[in-house]
């Protein structure tokens, strides 16, 4: 890759201590950010979407062991370095947005207690100047009237008004990454619509990177550069938006996107992915898809596919696609739109 | 006349009382729901769209009556069930059956899967013994249960599998109307596929007539053959599927529209062209004068300050509250 990596993580895994052993939620995540990007995370309800962000901001549970060669952000090795430095980064340099804007702001303060709060912590400014700040970055988030919603408390808001509060107080220090963790699941789409928008401007001129990560592939496709599909603690396809959305290659990604109710589809049967995720404590062997892959063979539930560069930018984990998959590609039990896939590949 | 429909609803109302914040101020009343009329025939499917606070699931709590309403007429094959007898209305509960939102919080945790399916049969003493099994076992087979299943507790299933059991439990009675509230909104996206496809078969199966009330389009698109648009407790467009999504009329439907991402980066539009509805939906306890959508509404004139736009057929089967509606001409350019 030409463009200059912000974040990389190498061989993240996480594990959930139990009674009877270790229970692994996530399995050799290894990818990067790059400056300027917006890279979207995708996937269901406990594939590590979530996990995968609070372990580079070091926010994960006690029970939870985090492991890997390194998460470097910008030369720093997040995982050695000490929590003071910790602090200071975050908040400042890493910042991050949660889904539900109601339980992350605290409803015993004002909104102007908690932004100035932000702001004095990384930055040499008295109270004055920093309300001064906060008022600033309100308008940047199109807040009306911001020096009254600064002595508001959080209940006095709607939930898009909370949610514009914490995207100023992560991007008041202006950081370099923004990770956002199902910013707009909990709004209303119509609000959802004006988050994403303000989110995509801000990004442009504060220079932010951002980590999304969502289950909505409409999101993605309105959002992201990059994407990285998740599955059961895995990355299991990785590519350029255009890319990934033209010609997906993981058997499990093409469910998702069949699955997607597309607005202009109305009458058929939707194609489902048949199944259910596999529960942590009981992966099944080989590949983590098989029981639920319409390709699925013999290897599959043998040998746990590692995650192949197929081309430039592309990455997938699935034995009837990478590596040597390409030949395979043509194969008879492929859908059609694979077919055509698989032309312009060769 | 009214022997055609299955359910007529009649300028419905549901209001609440508020208490104001101290014991001196006056209650207020939020009008939940106000002034709603449809008719649904048997075997249709009629979906309800509207954001968070917009009254949607109000409406389909109060048609079946497990909230009292205020005024107005809910005739279910041709009897009014608002101003009937508790008693009376019994009769009438088996053919009216509810889906839930949530999966987790709608099934009793301490009840195994077969007695929450058996629940409503016991409760009308339609069944009993073997015979009760029986029907059990057969409703877990349509809704895709394994039948093994049913000693279990609800908190060793998935989402999915939850919405299934809820499912099979709404359809125990063989009911001819079911509200879903919500069915697949809590679920992953491979699941909602799977519950949406269930729903579908089993509307042919049974010859069910389904209220979907949801605030995602696509899904609503999916499953209804008639769609209703709800804004702070009021509909302001209703019309057939096909007829709403090729020409909505009101400005609200057409914000909708505009805001839902398009699973294809290829249909991303540069940002200057987008229009994305402003504001946010007003508190329902106070709303705007006039028509309700006016502050937020890109078209908005004088009189929409003022007067407050009634619910009309504009084109046949096409009702709108709108004193502007958009011309059929200006949202073909749009769309």
């Amino acid at each position: 890759m030409n463009q200059e990596a912000l974040l990389r993580v190498e061989k993240l895994n996480a594990f959930f201590k139990k009674e009877d052993g270790k229970i692994q939620a996530l399995k050799d995540v290894s990818f990067q950010v790059n400056k300027g990007e917006l890279l979207a995370i995708v996937g269901e309800s406990g594939c590590g979407k979530s996990l995968t962000s609070l372990s580079i901001m070091g926010l994960t549970a006690k029970s939870c062991q985090v492991e890997a060669e390194y998460i470097d952000f910008q030369g720093e090795n997040l995982l050695k370095i000490s929590p003071a430095r910790l602090r200071q980064l975050r908040g400042k340099e890493l910042a991050m947005i949660f889904q539900e804007p109601l339980t992350s702001l605290n409803p015993l303060f004002t909104i102007g207690f908690q932004l100035t709060e932000t702001i004095c912590l990384h930055n040499p400014v008295n109270k004055k100047q920093a309300r001064e700040i906060a008022v600033e970055t309100l308008k940047k988030v199109e807040i009306p009237r911001p020096e009254r919603i600064l002595s508001e408390y959080p209940n006095a808001l709607s939930g898009g008004m909370r949610q514009r509060v914490m995207i100023a107080m992560a991007l008041v220090n202006k950081p370099s990454l923004l990770i956002a963790d199902e910013p707009t699941t909990a709004l209303d789409v119509t609000i959802q619509a004006q988050i994403l928008f303000l989110m995509k401007h801000l990004m442009r001129e504060y220079h932010t990177s951002i980590m999304f990560i969502t289950h909505d592939l409409g999101v993605v496709a309105e959002m992201a550069d990059r994407v990285m599909v998740m599955y059961a603690g895995q990355i299991v396809e990785e590519a350029n938006v255009y890319d990934l959305f033209s010609r997906p290659l993981h058997p499990y990604t093409q469910g998702l996107m069949n699955s997607t109710i597309k607005i202009d589809q109305t009458d058929d049967l939707l194609a489902t992915i048949p199944g259910t995720v596999p529960s942590l404590a009981d992966m099944p062997e080989g590949c983590r898809f098989h029981p639920r892959c319409p390709l699925a063979k013999d290897e599959c539930r043998r040998i746990c596919p590692d995650l192949v560069e197929t081309e430039p930018g592309r990455k997938v984990r699935c034995l009837q696609r990478g590596g040597e998959g390409s030949i395979r590609f043509r194969g008879s039990e492929c859908p059609e739109n694979m077919d055509k896939g698989g032309n312009d590949n060769g | 006349m009214a022997e055609e429909y299955l359910l007529e609803i009649r300028h419905l109302d549901k209001f609440f009382t508020v208490k104001g914040g101290g014991p001196w101020k006056k209650p207020e009343i939020l009008r939940a729901v106000s002034d709603v009329s449809f008719c649904l025939k048997e075997g249709e499917t009629l979906g309800i769209v509207g954001e968070s606070g917009c009254g949607k699931s109000t409406l389909g709590n109060t048609i079946i009556r497990l909230l009292e309403p205020t005024s107005g007429e809910i005739l279910f094959q041709g009897k009014d069930l608002a101003k009937m007898k508790k008693r009376e209305l019994a009769k009438y509960r088996p053919d009216m059956q509810m889906i839930f939102q949530d999966p987790y919080s709608s099934l009793n945790p301490r009840m195994r899967v077969f007695d929450i399916i058996a629940e409503p049969l016991r409760t009308h003493h339609v069944l009993a013994g073997e015979d009760l099994r029986k029907r059990v076992l057969e409703l877990m087979t349509v809704v895709g249960l394994d039948v093994s299943y049913a000693s279990r507790y609800p908190h060793e299933f998935s989402g999915g599998q939850r919405q299934r059991i809820g499912i099979a439990r709404a359809l125990a009675l063989r009911p001819k109307l079911i509200i879903c509230d919500e069915p697949v909104s809590a679920l992953d996206v491979s699941i909602q596929a799977q519950i949406l496809n269930l729903l579908r078969q089993l509307q042919e199966k049974f010859h069910l007539t389904y209220i979907f009330i949801a605030h995602g389009l696509p899904s609503v698109r999916h499953i209804s053959s008639k769609i209703a648009v709800m804004y702070l407790g009021k509909m302001v467009e209703m019309t057939s599927r096909d007829q709403l999504f090729a020409a909505p009329m009101h400005p609200y439907t057409l914000g909708l529209f505009e805001a839902i991402p398009i699973p294809d980066p290829s249909f991303r539009k540069p940002e200057e062209d987008r229009e994305i509805l402003q504001g946010d939906i007003p508190n329902a306890l106070h709303p705007p004068s006039g028509c309700y959508f006016h502050p937020r509404c890109p078209y908005a004139r004088e009189e929409c300050r003022t007067r407050e736009p009634v619910l009309e057929e504009k084109q046949p089967g096409h009702f709108v509250a709108c004193h502007y509606p958009i011309s059929i001409k200006e949202s073909d350019k749009k769309a």
